[in-house]
């Protein structure tokens, strides 16, 4: 197990690597000058030139990125010429933040996705099945920004049960957390849980026409021991793939969701950062979204030696 | 009867062991939901199974002989019902139970063992896992006592160094190793009947033996009535003492395992034992017989064997004909049954 | 096999071939036109792209039209669907909105296309360190969450609609390239296109004549749901303000502004809401149909 995680970990460096290479060339490219953000705009030609070799923009390309991947190495992620904060204690505040909205949300659409799922396939072809599916299509036309606006009017503004802004980590207490947090991850979930749905009523429908299944009938299992044991161990492959994927994709929904919601995350921090043309506090922010994306594939794929214990032996 | 050597902790069903009745069916029709219509897939089939015999099932494939087995243990697909008839398995009737009143006869009183045998455990389990998870289920005991029975019961379907095989997965098991683990979980609960649907075809010869001669041992030593469910007239021949022939969702003989062999008194069955006598002459298996089984809701309202067979007279045969006794035990479905001298296996 | 038997064999396979497709295309016309949700969704796309052509003529005012002495109105006669903050007339608006977001997809997708599916014929077709490299690269985009890639992007070009769409393209290039990849692989190969380049068609001729009709299903299916993604995208763009910007009309713009007065004139927000989970669901439905349709093949590229 040990040696499986360190060699994904391996295999992910030239992933990081890469991203962070392109974003970084990307922004070489850039229009915008954060010398000019730095030093303002009436700066004089001289002024500039020494703000650009202050920050060492004068360097080639591939040193000023071998000097920043060295000093992100040492958990230094540079200054933001905007805000004049440590890009590092910036992100370190809101990765917590953004991480409990995801939190949630993950638990909102797995637990809808799965019942609904669930129901549908063992009443396939009934009206349940029929209800569901309906439904769910009907939710996956819902994108977050929708969902969110939606969900803002009914239950903040024409019913004030939830407050319309603001945040609470984990940490804060289940009742804060709870409170805050709802309207913005189920905002986040509705497409997720509509997606997993479908997966797990697939996936549960063709585990229950294995073989085994029948066996497990055979020997006179309750049926929930047969759908909840043998058939669900098996449906949970494919699901927790989805799930793998679904969770990147929630991060860039959070871009949209933190700035309804007024979440100082790093969806926030994206948008921010590109109105005020700061590519310092990008970069870091893409660094560290691909971490957080990496480090959920890597549970993904440790979890299938669980599910399937062919792969363990290996 | 045979001592029950290996078995002394098992607990006796009945004192006496006098042979008794363990699956009774009677005019047995099940009837299936399509797009095209409820189509009739077996018809007023009738068997009876012992605790003292191997009974054989045979037919090829399209015959019923699944349906018919399914229907037995209550599993039938959901689109497929029983319509007509009755199934009592050790003195329990089965037809109309709910499904959680069905789920305690399973594997109590009749079990079930089945062709492929590896995709029947669940790869996600270990295999002592899946043997004890019944016992457990149906007696309620400890986890641990539940694993130590299994590994008895390993030991009794002869896999070699139970105690760290019941630790395994099903992928670390060979494909009879997997039958074996499959008969243990049947017999797990001390079942009265035990359904075997072509147990060994999936397997290689010399593992097919293996788990044939283990069926027979267990079924004397057990006490335990065997239908088995097979399409192979040789396996038939090795280990049943009577036999039910079915074609197109009916019984069309039905004898004691000599009788049947010798002197059939079925074109079917004759067609299918003089197939086998030399079965690759001309590179096919039954080329005795032309044509296949007719699908269901092809199937003629008179002789359905009609149209392959070798024996047919459009004046005799054109008519809804029944199962009807010709000897002792012996029965037939052929209007032309007292006309025929039909060859079987010769001595 | 002697060799001299090769071209013949050739032609003929791949005549074949070309009847198979022809053959199974009217078959899948067939099933797409049983598949009501399908045709529902296709009816949808067509009222959409005439709303798009005509919106002008159908607009009632001027959708840029500011009247402030009528802000705020509720929906009525005169205005169907009630003015906006600034008295604009919604239900122009919308339908201006349509036109506006139908051709941003348009190019998006077109855009994200021409990119894509040539890369992926390449990778797929020749395989080697380009294909390494090339998919390296894609993988490693896929890494950053969708919204999160489209917006770093708008950083590099700043905001806007144009570069919005760019940013988008961008974001959906991998798909397209997955795709064409993966089918132009499979595709590659099957016993007509080794026996055509067998008898000595150019790798040009191939890629065009054979494998590029062979791709063509699995790609349709992944345009319609891609489709889809650039509606969400691009209105999630225009609503951060990274997109359109005002006076434009676009649905996520118009979203954004009504979200302003939404505790007072909370039917501002509805008319995009409507449009955009509409042109949704009938792209998504689109695609569903389609790879229905089309079977098992369509997963090839997946």
């Amino acid at each position: 197990m040990i040696r499986f995680v360190g060699y994904r970990l391996l295999l992910a460096v030239p992933t990081i690597v890469l991203v962070t290479f392109l974003v970084f060339a990307l922004m070489a490219l850039s229009p915008a000058d954060p010398a000019v953000a730095i030093a303002g705009d009436d700066a004089t030609p001289e002024q500039l030139a020494q703000v650009r070799h202050d920050l060492g923009l004068d360097d080639p390309f591939l040193i000023r990125y071998a000097d920043w991947g060295w000093q992100a190495l040492q958990g230094n992620l540079g200054v933001s010429p905007v805000t004049h904060q440590s890009v590092l204690s910036d992100l370190q505040f809101r990765l917590p933040i953004t991480l409990s909205l995801l939190l949630l949300a993950l638990v909102f659409s797995i637990v809808i996705g799965v019942l609904l799922g669930t129901l549908a396939a063992l009443n396939r072809g009934g009206v349940i099945d029929w209800v569901a599916n309906g439904v769910t299509n009907l939710l996956m036309a819902v994108p977050p920004f929708v969902a969110a606006t939606l969900l803002v009017l009914m239950l903040a503004v024409a019913r004030p049960l939830f407050p319309a802004t603001g945040y609470a980590t984990v940490t804060a207490g289940v009742g804060p957390y709870l409170t805050y947090m709802t309207l913005p991850a189920l905002a986040l979930a509705v497409i997720p849980a509509a997606l997993l749905m479908r997966q797990v009523r697939g996936a549960l429908i063709d585990a229950m026409e294995e073989d085994y299944v029948r066996t497990a009938r055979a020997k006179g299992l309750r049926t929930w021991t047969v759908v909840g044991k043998h058939a669900a161990k098996n449906a949970a492959i494919p699901v927790v793939t989805v799930l793998g994927l679904l969770i990147a994709q929630m991060l860039g929904g959070a871009v949209v969701v933190e700035k309804i919601f007024a979440i100082p995350g790093l969806g926030s921090a994206s948008v921010e950062s590109v109105l005020t043309g700061d590519l310092v506090t990008l970069q870091g922010l893409v660094l560290v979204v691909a971490l957080v994306v990496i480090v959920v594939n890597l549970l993904v794929d440790a979890s299938y030696g669980y599910f399937n214990p062919k792969l363990r032996t290996r | 009867m045979t001592a029950m050597t290996t078995m002394t902790e098992r607990p006796q069903r009945d004192g006496s062991r006098a042979p008794s009745v363990v699956l009774r069916v009677e005019d047995l029709t099940v009837e299936v939901r399509t797009e095209q219509g409820t189509l009739t897939l077996i018809e007023g089939v009738d068997l009876t199974v012992r605790s003292d015999e191997i009974v054989g099932l045979v037919g090829e494939s399209g015959s019923g002989k699944t349906v018919t087995s399914l229907a037995t243990m209550g599993l039938l697909p959901r689109n497929a019902r029983v319509s007509r008839g009755r199934i009592e398995v050790a003195g329990q009737e089965i037809t109309g139970l709910p499904e959680r009143r069905l789920a305690d006869v399973r594997g109590v009183r009749a079990a079930m063992i089945f062709q492929e045998p590896r995709r029947c455990l669940n790869p996600a389990f270990t295999v002592g896992d899946q043997v004890a998870e019944a016992i457990r289920r149906h007696r309620g005991w400890s986890r641990k006592r539940a694993m130590a029975h299994t590994v008895d019961l390993f030991g009794l379907v002869e896999i070699p160094d139970p105690e760290r095989r019941v630790r395994q997965y099903p992928h670390e098991f060979s494909g009879g190793m997997c039958q074996r683990v499959m008969l243990a979980m049947a017999l797990a609960c001390d079942p009265q009947l035990l359904i075997a649907d072509e147990p060994t075809t999936a397997l290689d010869v010399t593992v097919q033996r293996q788990v044939l001669e283990l069926i027979r041992r267990l079924q004397a030593e057990l006490g335990i009535g065997v239908l088995l469910i097979t399409h192979d007239l040789g396996v038939v021949a090795e280990m049943c003492d009577r036999v039910s022939v079915m074609y197109a969702g009916q019984v069309v003989e039905e004898a004691d395992a000599d009788s049947l062999f010798h002197s059939p008194k079925n074109p079917y069955t004759s067609a299918l034992l003089q197939s086998i006598l030399e079965p690759t002459r001309h590179g096919e298996a039954l080329t005795y017989i032309p044509g296949r089984v007719p699908p269901p809701h092809l199937f003629p309202a008179t002789c359905r064997f009609q149209e392959r067979c070798g024996f047919a007279v459009d004046e005799v045969c054109g008519q809804v004909v029944d199962l009807q006794p010709v000897a002792a035990g012996h029965s037939s479905r052929c209007a032309r049954v007292h006309d025929l001298e039909l060859a079987g296996v010769s001595e | 096999m002697p060799e001299q038997s090769m071209p013949e064999q050739s032609v003929a396979q791949a005549k074949t071939a070309g009847r198979r497709r022809s053959w199974r295309r009217s078959r899948v016309m067939r099933r797409l036109m049983r598949n009501p949700a399908a045709l529902a969704a296709m009816a949808t796309l067509v009222i959409l792209t005439l709303i798009a052509i005509f919106a002008n003529v159908l607009a009632p005012h001027d959708p840029n039209h500011v009247d402030l002495q009528n802000r705020l109105l509720a929906p009525g006669a005169g205005h169907l669907l009630g003015t906006d903050e600034l008295g604009r007339d919604v239900l122009s608006r919308v339908l201006v909105a349509t036109r506006v977001d139908l051709l941003a997809s348009l190019q998006a997708v077109g855009l994200a296309l021409v990119v894509g599916v040539p890369l992926g014929l390449l990778a797929g077709y020749a395989g080697g360190v380009g294909d390494a490299i090339l998919s390296r690269i894609i993988d490693a985009l896929m890494t950053l969450p969708p919204l999160m890639l489209a917006v770093v992007v708008v950083a590099i070009l700043g905001p806007g609609l144009r570069n919005a769409m760019i940013a988008i393209a961008v974001l959906i290039v991998p798909s397209f390239y997955r795709v064409a990849r993966g089918s132009t692989q499979s595709v590659a190969g099957e016993l007509y296109i080794e026996s055509a380049r067998a008898s000595g068609c150019s790798s040009w001729r191939i890629l065009w004549r054979h494998i590029l009709p062979g791709i063509a299903p699995p790609l349709l299916v992944q345009i319609s749901f891609s489709a889809s993604v650039v509606i969400v995208a691009e209105a999630s763009l225009s609503f951060l303000g990274l997109g359109a910007r005002a006076p434009q009309a676009t649905w996520g713009l118009m979203l954004q502004e009504a979200t302003a007065s939404i505790t007072t004139s909370s039917y501002l927000i509805y008319p995009p809401i409507v449009m955009v989970a509409i042109t949704i669901l009938a792209f998504s439905q689109l695609g569903d149909g389609l790879r229905d349709a089309l079977g098992r093949q369509s997963n090839e590229g997946k």
